[in-house]
């Protein structure tokens, strides 16, 4: 049973699926902005037959729109506006409970260990999976603890702790998945091991084979050092959060310019072209549009990240399997579970009428 | 915000639109997933552009009966604040584009924090140098990272 991709395909629409989740408020406009993501991830050069597609003249567009200026405008531009439209301060809380905040933050997460293991299992897959990347463990994971909150799912978005849980203990442990394939097969997931394969190759070691064999003890060590920086970095942050949390009582209308410039800076060096700043703008105009309406914007997110390799994939499963790829075990098992989440919202609105009619005629 | 609503979602229809006839002008195989994906997304976004019309109706027969105006001169007053931060955010852009990052930048902070956090200029001045020169030392001489430089300079 191998993972080729077709496996990779049903992943990435499993992580489309996720939307449906994700805009629970309102279903419809977050399908449609989600999918509108993943026709906005069509634009540029089209993989396959390396025709333009959507851009219109623009030379910028050739290698599609950048993931990083997309990213900062709909999310660090346009909630910058919002918070300088409304005024005040980011935080509504008082400083006395800013001083306790590091203290319920650890709290939360030792009450959410249930939720922190299994996020942190789809964060291992997901780092296992060469090329799929940190922000579809991310969103998978943010996906995955909505449908954990239940009937007040509704709640994410709004600063509750188990959308930050989540997400970010996949983060953290996408790392060790990523170690996976790259100490195993020599085949670097991330850019991150791309530089490790460099420096173990440099230190004349050669991931693969050996490294499960022989060279076992420096796999041990990798992981040894992975939880250990993991704990010291904790450890170091932990006494300064208090510090830090005051950025969040300053008058955000100091801090929206200076956030502003620094992410302009940030979208410029993505591919140093005016078209980034334009792109920032664009995309933070869309974003403060999408927050202030109630679409959703991890939503768009998701299908932005997810639509280039969905293409890429269906197009290479389709030429080395045909329409075999249906009948491999591990398409078969993502379809079900793809319709499972898809069908879930449905059956979950049908079910207590159903329950009803069987009670009735019992 | 029902009326705002109701332009957005036709706004993202006209989108889909232009995308999904644009595709019928690519070769098969690069127009087969923009129409696998955009001809659903234009049947659902119909459906929120109608849904849309249906909640912006009922919205303007309420209004009717509970004779609020709708001008333009009132929507300016209600949305003072929004207007006047979207005239900030489009100089700020224009004024990259004109005369680079730092430039624009340095003069955007300057008068946004003097005007809109309403501190004193000194204050002002104080904030923006300091950033600039830790922008600048930061990203420029440690980081490497250029800084658009704008159509004048």
């Amino acid at each position: 049973m191998s993972f080729g991709p077709a496996e990779i395909l049903f992943l990435s629409l499993l992580g489309v699926a996720t939307i449906s989740v994700l805009s629970a408020g309102n279903p419809l406009k977050g399908v449609v902005v989600g999918l509108i993501g993943v026709l906005l991830s069509l634009v540029g050069q089209d993989w396959v037959t390396g025709a333009m597609r959507y851009t219109y003249g623009l030379e910028y567009l050739w290698d599609g729109f950048h993931i990083l200026p997309v990213f900062l405008g709909l999310f660090a531009v346009s909630e910058m506006i919002s918070l300088s439209i409304s005024g005040g301060e980011i935080s509504k809380v008082s400083a006395a409970r800013i001083e306790d905040s590091p203290i319920k933050g650890l709290i939360d997460t030792l009450k959410h260990w249930w939720l922190v293991v299994r996020c942190a299992v789809i964060g291992v897959l997901t780092g296992f999976i060469p090329g799929l990347g940190g922000v579809t463990a991310g969103f998978l994971s943010y996906g995955y603890a909505a449908v954990t909150m239940g009937k007040s799912k509704e709640k994410m978005g709004t600063g509750e702790v188990v959308g930050v849980i989540g997400p970010e203990s996949a983060n953290n442990a996408k790392e060790g998945g990523g170690l996976i394939p790259t100490i195993a097969f020599g085949i670097p997931g991330t850019p991150g091991m791309v530089i490790l394969i460099g420096a173990l190759t440099v230190m004349g070691i050669t991931p693969g084979v050996d490294m499960l064999g022989p060279k076992i003890d420096t796999v041990f060590l990798m992981v040894a050092i992975l939880v250990v920086s993991n704990i010291v970095g904790a450890a170091m942050i932990f006494p300064v959060i208090k510090y830090l949390a005051i950025f969040t009582r300053i008058n955000v209308r100091i801090l929206a310019p200076i956030i502003l410039v620094i992410t302009t800076i940030a979208a410029f060096n993505s591919a140093r072209s005016l078209g980034d700043i334009i792109t920032l703008a664009v995309f933070g105009v869309l974003g403060y549009e999408m927050k202030k309406l109630g679409y959703s914007r991890p939503a768009l997110s998701i299908g932005f990240i997810l639509g280039v390799g969905i293409e890429r994939n269906m197009w290479l499963a389709y030429n080395v399997y045909g329409f075999g790829m249906f009948q491999r075990p591990t398409v078969f098992i993502g379809l079900i579970i793809l319709a499972v989440i898809v069908l879930i919202p449905f059956i979950k609105k049908r079910l207590p009428n159903l329950t009803e009619r069987w009670r009735g005629n019992g | 915000m029902v009326k705002e609503r109701l332009i957005f979602s036709v706004f993202l229809f006209l989108i889909i639109s232009s995308m999904v006839f644009s595709a019928f002008g690519f070769n098969h195989i690069a127009a087969f997933m923009p129409l696998v994906v955009g001809i659903p997304v234009l049947i659902l976004s119909f459906i929120d552009v109608v849904k849309e019309v249906k909640r912006a109706n009922l919205e303007s027969k309420q209004n009717k009966e509970s004779e609020t105006s709708g001008s333009l001169k009132d929507w300016f007053k209600l949305n003072n604040n929004e207007f006047r931060i979207w005239l900030w955010f489009t100089s700020f852009i224009l004024g990259i584009i004109l005369t680079g990052i730092l430039f624009a930048g340095a003069l955007f902070m300057f008068f946004f924090i003097t005007f809109e956090a309403k501190q004193k200029w000194w204050v002002s001045l104080l904030i923006t140098v300091s950033l600039v020169m830790a922008v600048y030392l930061f990203f420029d001489t440690a980081l490497g990272l250029t800084f658009y430089r704008g159509i004048f300079f």
